[in-house]
């Protein structure tokens, strides 16, 4: 008895042991884990903070290219100026040509420079494009009305070419502006006196297809490809004498490009060039989809939910006699103000389209997201009633959240439209 | 110093970064190889004093290589230090249980590392 008692005693004692060394190696791989995480910890917080400094060098560096070089330039170019308009004395004809060389080379230098900040903040992927609902037609004509002097003095003659009821697309227009200016611009250096250039819009299924076509000097077949090159220049020689950049026709791919469009060039030596880009057409509906797919992305890597909500003008077709699209447009563009004015976080988007508004809100749930919507709603119903509108428009705004009603953009506003035309808001 | 180590692991980079900061240390004397298997024969050939072996490699892992080293030499020799990319408590008891004498993280100046041989060599 005594020596089974021992004998459990001593079991007990070698279990315990065991267990005491199981727990030791547990404890030294806890601590040895616990060391790494802290080390690997401060190595990264080292890194993160190196790369805020670099992050914070380059950002430094552009705007001090932008800045500090654009300084002296408007001096230099003031200056100049008051030479060539002969305020500081009369030129004669040596001097007037002088002036003249200096004073194209300010200009290129100053497009060099906007260029250059340009393309390197393409290059790092920082364009943010505004995009909203663009009429192509207005664009094209804005462009030429202002590149109109510079053809004039070639007596080139700028015609454009519409295709009537050009559909609107879902476009940064400060971007289409600057594509359109390059390749209207680099038309007028290329064509001699006397040419044409033509600018076009054209519907085409999927897509709005713009062109600017010139009778100028072409591109050899050979260096057709390398047009889109940074720069790549070509036929110097026979241009005008007003020196490029290199970079007007790289950043014009970019640009194209970031708004998912193509962009070709055609030419023949000698008879001229036609440079042609598309740009994707978008329904509102898929341009709203797209936006809140974006945002769906960033709030399923924070793990967060995203609400939006959609004013929608009711009974758009009844307003008509009374209201034509321009005024209801202008009431959209009210609607957008208010709620620009009624937003709480700046990182809440407010899209427009041709007749709704999207308001996308980050981190908010269903809960919230109904008591952002009554406090729009009493914004806006306070708004119409002061522009005595409240009797004339009925404003429907419905939400929907991710993930509860959808797990992708095209879902949420399905959702979000059906309870505003069914719904018991109405 | 005069100090045998060996050092397996397969990736390229953690090998040439490893034997850099060894040698900067003063480690004149490092084999290097990259699978378990090579590592095996190396240790046997050699009798190197200190062995690095990486958690994961092609064919047999770090684990088990420590744990065969273990057993073919002596309990106490050659020291062993088990290195990491991804660190792990589960992956540290287990290198403990194989025999390792210490678990550590790679980092990007070994700083870890070389604590933990400088430590083992005393």
């Amino acid at each position: 008895m005594e020596k089974d008692t021992a004998d459990i005693l001593k079991r007990m004692e070698e279990e315990l042991q065991r267990y005491k060394e199981e727990l030791e190696v547990q404890a030294w791989g806890i601590k040895k884990t616990n060391n790494a995480i802290k080390l690997l910890y401060k190595e990264l917080a080292e890194k993160n903070q190196r790369l805020q400094e670099l992050d914070k060098l380059k950002s430094d560096f552009v705007s001090t290219v932008s800045h500090e070089l654009r300084t002296p330039l408007t001096i230099m170019k003031e200056f100049i100026s008051i030479i060539s308009n002969e305020k500081s004395g009369k030129l004669n004809e040596e001097q007037r040509e002088y002036v003249d060389i200096i004073k194209n080379n300010t200009e290129r230098l100053t497009r060099l420079i906007i260029n250059l900040l340009d393309i390197s903040k393409i290059e790092a992927g920082k364009i943010e494009l505004k995009k909203t609902s663009v009429n192509i037609t207005d664009l094209v004509k804005n462009v030429i009305s202002t590149l109109k002097a510079k053809a004039d003095e070639k007596q080139i003659i700028l015609k454009t070419l519409f295709c009537h009821s050009l559909p609107e697309v879902y476009a940064d227009p400060d971007r289409i502006v600057q594509i359109l200016t390059n390749l209207v611009y680099n038309a007028i250096k290329f064509t001699p006196e006397n040419g044409d250039i033509i600018v076009e819009a054209i519907d085409k299924e999927e897509e709005i297809e713009c062109s600017v076509a010139d009778t100028g000097i072409g591109i050899a077949p050979e260096n057709l490809d390398k047009v889109f090159v940074k720069f790549q220049q070509f036929n110097r020689e026979n241009s005008s004498g007003i020196k490029g950049t290199g970079l007007g026709l790289a950043i014009a791919k970019e640009l194209v490009q970031i708004h998912n469009g193509k962009i070709w060039v055609e030419s023949e030596l000698n008879k001229g060039s036609k440079f042609t880009f598309t740009l994707p057409k978008h329904t509102a509906e898929s341009f709203f989809a797209e936006q809140i797919d974006i945002k769906i992305k960033e709030a399923t890597k924070n793990d967060s939910e995203i609400s939006l909500i959609i004013i929608f003008i009711a009974g758009f077709n009844k307003l008509r006699p009374e209201l034509n699209d321009d005024e209801i447009n202008l009431i959209l563009k009210d609607v957008e103000t208010v709620l620009k004015a009624s937003r709480r976080r700046t990182e809440d988007l407010i899209i427009k389209g041709g007749k709704e508004i999207v308001v996308l809100l980050d981190s908010c749930d269903k809960e919230s997201v109904l008591k952002v919507k009554s406090r729009l709603k009493e914004a806006l119903e306070d708004c119409l009633s002061v522009k005595n509108l409240a009797n004339k428009v009925e404003l429907r705004l419905n939400c929907a959240t991710y993930p509860d009603d959808g797990k992708i953009g095209k879902e949420l506003i399905k959702k979000a439209l059906e309870s505003c035309c069914g719904g018991s808001d109405g | 110093m005069g100090k045998k180590i060996l050092i397996i692991d397969d990736n390229d980079q953690d090998r040439k970064i490893i034997k850099r900061f060894l040698s900067k240390a003063g480690y004149d004397e490092i084999f290097i190889v990259e699978t378990g298997e090579d590592g095996l024969k190396k240790a046997e050939s050699e009798k190197p004093e200190l062995v690095i072996i990486d958690t994961i490699l092609p064919g047999i892992d770090g684990f088990e290589v420590c744990r065969q080293i273990r057993e073919t030499q002596s309990p106490s020799y050659p020291k062993i230090i088990i290195i990491t990319g991804s660190i792990d408590a589960v992956d540290a008891v287990k290198a403990r249980k194989s025999g390792a004498d210490d678990y550590c993280a790679k980092t990007s100046d070994c700083s870890s590392l070389l604590e933990a041989v400088k430590q083992l060599f005393g």
